[in-house]
């Protein structure tokens, strides 16, 4: 993994992964191949302003060079934020938001997921949401005028499990929703 | 050869047997051995070539060697460029191993395509065409068919041309990974590969790639002496400012320059395409030093020698040099025009043109005429003449040019009230300046009539472009009411 997110000085081809860019087309990143590097992605990308490195033509360019490790290694790929301006634009049909999803699926594959990511996992199985209302919210409901808002965390993991069971075992997909545990992650 | 019948035996000509071959390299030493086998003596220039003049046979060549002036008589002159080097970043093409880098032609004759890693360079050293990028294209596939990795580099982006969308995504559908470049990759040493080093545009980083082959176009580049004498030697260009081949190998009938050659142009590195090229020469080289058989006809013009007056007005007169000197005037017949300039000016009146146009002009002038008369150029459209009122004779003639004040004075005499003499525009004359001489003639006849008192517009010059038979109407007509 390189800390650089350009990478190294030189890159140097040999140690390429050149059947990269075919796995990324088979993890649901189709019409990667299409992209002639015109740039209206990265123009119309609200993430590269924000972002140092982050630039949607440049990790596409990459992938078509083989550059496994430097793509899937590095932390940028996280940051796309899922808006879609890109595919919107993009004079090729290259579905950038599908690529970007199969780089993520396929750094997760291949062990590289960034440290704030397990986190939120964590948080997602325990509480059912990415963020748990606490103290510190509470107080703000007070000088807003609203009542308090119990914390309903510690009992989602068992109830996931007695869904699970009662599901038939087929606890890895999602169940229907529930009052409380609903839309996790908003 | 020789057009002027001297008592009826034709002057033999003597080619000179010397040829002069411009150039250097692998190609200029093929291009005098080619020389030496159609029983020529290859000379070689040294300095620079300022002129050239005569004919094919015995053209007399101006050298400037270091500030001195030399002239010379050769019998031809071959360019044999051979083709550029690759610009600076491929310099070190030739050096590579057997088999590393191939032009797309060699690769053709290869059986596999083959596999591993290739780069396949096109569009770096002559302008892209639909065609050359649709080869490449289709060499890049085939590539990718057998196997292969392909690094395309191109410094276009695209090229429209049917059909060729549909490869060029088919390409990058297949995985070959693509570089738009302004330059080519640098190479590099690598033992065994051919190591290519580059600016990728996209990341803004230096690229460095081993591949197991390289292919490329053909490399067009002119070498600057080539370039230097094509301009000398007053040829055509091509689109790349070298000379044109199609106006040098084959020379076209409306060129004097038959007898100069050029070869070795779009020839490979390591191609043999040379051979066919330095064989055609042989064989024209042949006809035209050895037995003479490539200059010999004479249908166009001819004289009677012993009434010549030497004058070389023939010569001077001549708008693409067709006539040349050999102890007396000799055509050229594959540069002749036929536009009877030279009869129009002979002061002997000596020179016999024998083409049709002149039976037609012969017969007018033996015969008495009255009303009005129109001497067409033999370009002036028939839609134009066709237009012309009744009562109004029309004689075409090969070329206005070929009218003279004598030949204007002698229909005048027999009787003609009006000569018009249609003419193309000056500045759209086949023959260069036949037209503006027409203009000439009839206004130097006009002053000779005026002097004498007599109306100068019973001669008049309508130079026409196309769609104006209004002028020549109007020019008719307007005479006809004065």
């Amino acid at each position: 993994m390189s800390d650089h997110p350009k990478g190294p000085a030189v890159l140097d081809l040999d140690r390429a992964d050149l059947g990269f860019s075919q796995e990324v087309v088979e993890a649901g990143g189709g019409g990667l191949r299409n992209c002639y590097g015109c740039g209206a992605c990265s123009a119309f990308c609200p993430i590269l302003p924000k972002a140092e490195g982050y630039d949607p033509r440049r990790l596409i360019r990459l992938v078509l060079l083989g550059q496994r490790e430097l793509v899937l290694g590095q932390p940028l790929i996280w940051l796309c934020s899922t808006c879609y301006s890109c595919q919107e634009v993009c004079p090729q049909q290259v579905s950038f938001t599908e690529i970007s999803f199969a780089l993520k699926n396929l750094a997760v594959e291949a062990g590289f997921l960034p440290s704030g990511l397990p986190a939120q996992v964590d948080l997602l199985s325990r509480f059912g949401r990415l963020y748990e209302v606490g103290e510190f919210e509470n107080e703000k409901r007070a000088k807003l005028g609203l009542p308090p808002q119990e914390s309903q965390g510690g009992d989602y993991r068992s109830l996931l499990a007695g869904l699970a069971a009662r599901l038939g075992g087929a606890g890895s997909r999602p169940g229907p929703r529930e009052d409380k545990g609903g839309g996790g992650g908003s | 050869m020789n057009l002027f019948r001297g008592e009826g035996h034709p002057l033999p000509l003597r080619p000179e047997k010397r040829v002069l071959v411009i150039g250097s390299g692998r190609v200029e030493e093929a291009a005098a051995e080619a020389v030496r086998r159609a029983g020529g003596e290859p000379v070689s220039l040294k300095g620079d070539l300022e002129g050239l003049s005569g004919l094919a046979g015995g053209f007399r060549v101006v050298v400037n060697h270091d500030g001195q002036r030399r002239t010379g008589r050769v019998g031809a002159v071959v360019l044999a460029g051979t083709p550029a080097p690759w610009p600076g970043p491929l310099q070190g093409l030739e050096e590579l191993d057997q088999g590393l880098g191939l032009s797309l032609r060699e690769l053709d004759r290869e059986p596999e395509a083959g596999s591993g890693r290739t780069a396949l360079l096109t569009g770096f050293w002559s302008r892209l065409s639909p065609d050359s990028f649709g080869l490449a294209l289709e060499a890049g596939l085939r590539i990718m068919a057998g196997g292969g990795l392909l690094f395309l580099f191109t410094p276009q982006a695209k090229v429209a041309g049917p059909g060729l969308e549909e490869l060029y995504r088919e390409l990058r559908l297949r995985g070959a990974v693509v570089t738009r470049l302004d330059r080519p990759p640098a190479l590099e040493p690598a033992p065994g590969k051919v190591g290519l080093r580059f600016l990728d545009p996209i990341l803004d980083q230096e690229v460095r790639l081993e591949v197991e082959r390289l292919v490329f176009d053909p490399p067009l580049g002119v070498p600057e002496e080539i370039r230097a004498a094509g301009l000398s030697l007053d040829l055509l260009a091509g689109p790349d400012q070298g000379p044109n081949p199609d106006n040098v190998l084959f020379p076209p009938p409306l060129t004097s320059r038959a007898g100069v050659f050029a070869v070795g142009r779009g020839l490979e590195v390591k191609d043999d395409r040379a051979g066919e090229e330095l064989e055609l020469l042989t064989e024209e080289l042949g006809l035209l030093l050895g037995s003479g058989d490539r200059v010999q006809t004479a249908t166009r013009l001819a004289s009677d020698r012993r009434q010549c007056a030497l004058c070389l007005t023939c010569l001077r007169t001549c708008p693409v040099q067709a006539i040349g000197w050999d102890s007396g005037p000799v055509v050229l017949e594959s540069a002749c025009l036929s536009c009877g300039q030279c009869a129009a000016v002979c002061p002997a009146a000596v020179i016999e043109p024998l083409w049709e146009e002149e039976e037609g002009l012969k017969a007018l002038l033996l015969e008495p005429g009255s009303g009005r008369l129109v001497l067409a150029c033999g370009r002036v459209s028939p839609e134009t003449l066709a237009r012309l009122p009744e009562g109004v004779r029309t004689v075409r003639l090969s070329c206005a040019g070929r009218v003279s004040p004598g030949v204007l004075l002698a229909l005048l005499g027999r009787g003609y009230g009006r000569v018009v003499v249609a003419a193309c525009h000056p500045g759209n004359c086949r023959s260069l300046t036949g037209s503006a001489r027409a203009g000439q003639v009839v206004a130097e006849v006009r002053d000779w009539l005026s002097s004498l008192g007599l109306p100068a517009s019973t001669v008049s010059y309508v130079p026409l472009a196309p769609h104006q038979h209004q002028r020549l109407l109007g020019a008719l007509g307007a005479e006809e009411k004065r």
